[in-house]
């Protein structure tokens, strides 16, 4: 990890024309794995508190 | 004694218990990890000489295909011991990979479309390994599918496990279609036998996000099963505590 590949923070962001493929692809696969971690998550709680409610 | 051994260790209890402990360790680890792999790969790995910028896609897409088919072959060994001992937990681990083997699927898919696009030209050809892994894709929402089809849940275990240890053949169809075949896909460019045609400036980016994956992966497997796991065990005395 020595220097920056880019020069800019727009160059970064444009890629040379291949930002909008580069960031598509990582920005809906970060919101898949997310969504896949809270929708679990919340999915957790509520069967622990239906198991709670059922108990009494 | 073996099997005793495998019985005593595997109750979902004990699992819960000890997948609880090391929950927040591989999960921080695991996002750490692959966050400075994908700002090494996507700000300070140097630019490909011939694909350009789009390359980068490599950090997402390569770590995503590789777990698509280690989720598989993990839920393989678990459809064995679950066939060989009757381990409940075993099944419980596959139906809960399943669902995490399907994302990953899917973003290996996904990504490499879009890398398609300036790369190739195209966003999907019947290629020998995209072919396989659209497969493996629906391989893996028909575990999921056909474990939900049966009310009574042991037989639905064995027949899952069935099918998982079937559908296995498609890991090295997968893994060596592009050299059985003519494929868009370039044949490995990491090789045991070899070692790698990468250069470090983007080969230590790529592992370091390989590894992230995994953990982030196997963290996401631990909620998983952990919620499948309360489902079904629910009327058990050690869930009612538990909770």
């Amino acid at each position: 990890m020595s220097n920056l590949a880019f020069s800019s923070f727009s160059d970064f962001l444009h890629m040379d024309g291949h930002g909008v493929y580069v960031w598509s692809a990582y920005i809906i696969s970060t919101f898949i794995i997310l969504l896949a971690f809270l929708t679990i998550y919340r999915n957790i709680q509520l069967i622990r508190k239906r198991i709670k409610d059922a108990r009494g | 004694m073996f099997s005793s051994f495998v019985h005593r260790f595997s109750s979902p209890k004990s699992y819960v218990e000890i997948t609880r402990k090391f929950f927040p360790y591989i999960s921080l680890f695991g996002f750490l990890l692959l966050l400075i792999g994908w700002i090494w790969g996507l700000a300070f790995a140097p630019e490909d000489a011939v694909q350009g910028n789009s390359y980068r896609i490599i950090y997402l897409h390569v770590p995503a295909s590789i777990f698509a088919q280690l989720v598989y072959f993990f839920m393989s060994i678990c459809a064995l011991i679950h066939l060989v001992w009757r381990v409940k937990l075993a099944a419980y681990l596959i139906k809960s990979a399943a669902l995490v083997g399907a994302m990953i699927t899917f973003i290996a898919l996904f990504s490499g479309s879009i890398w398609g696009i300036p790369t190739w030209g195209t966003w999907w050809q019947w290629d020998a390994r995209i072919t396989s892994t659209l497969i493996l894709f629906i391989m893996y929402l028909g575990i999921i599918t056909l474990h939900g089809s049966f009310s009574n849940l042991e037989k639905a275990d064995r027949l899952m496990s069935i099918l998982v240890v079937v559908g296995v053949v498609n890991i090295p169809i997968i893994k060596k279609s592009v050299d059985w075949w003519s494929t868009l896909h370039q044949s490995a460019s990491i090789t045991i036998s070899d070692g790698t045609s990468i250069d470090p400036s983007m080969l230590y980016p790529l592992l370091i996000s390989i590894f992230g994956m995994g953990l982030t992966l196997i963290s996401l497997g631990i909620l998983s099963s952990k919620f499948y796991i309360l489902t079904r065990e629910k009327n058990k005395k050690w869930v009612q505590s538990y909770v």
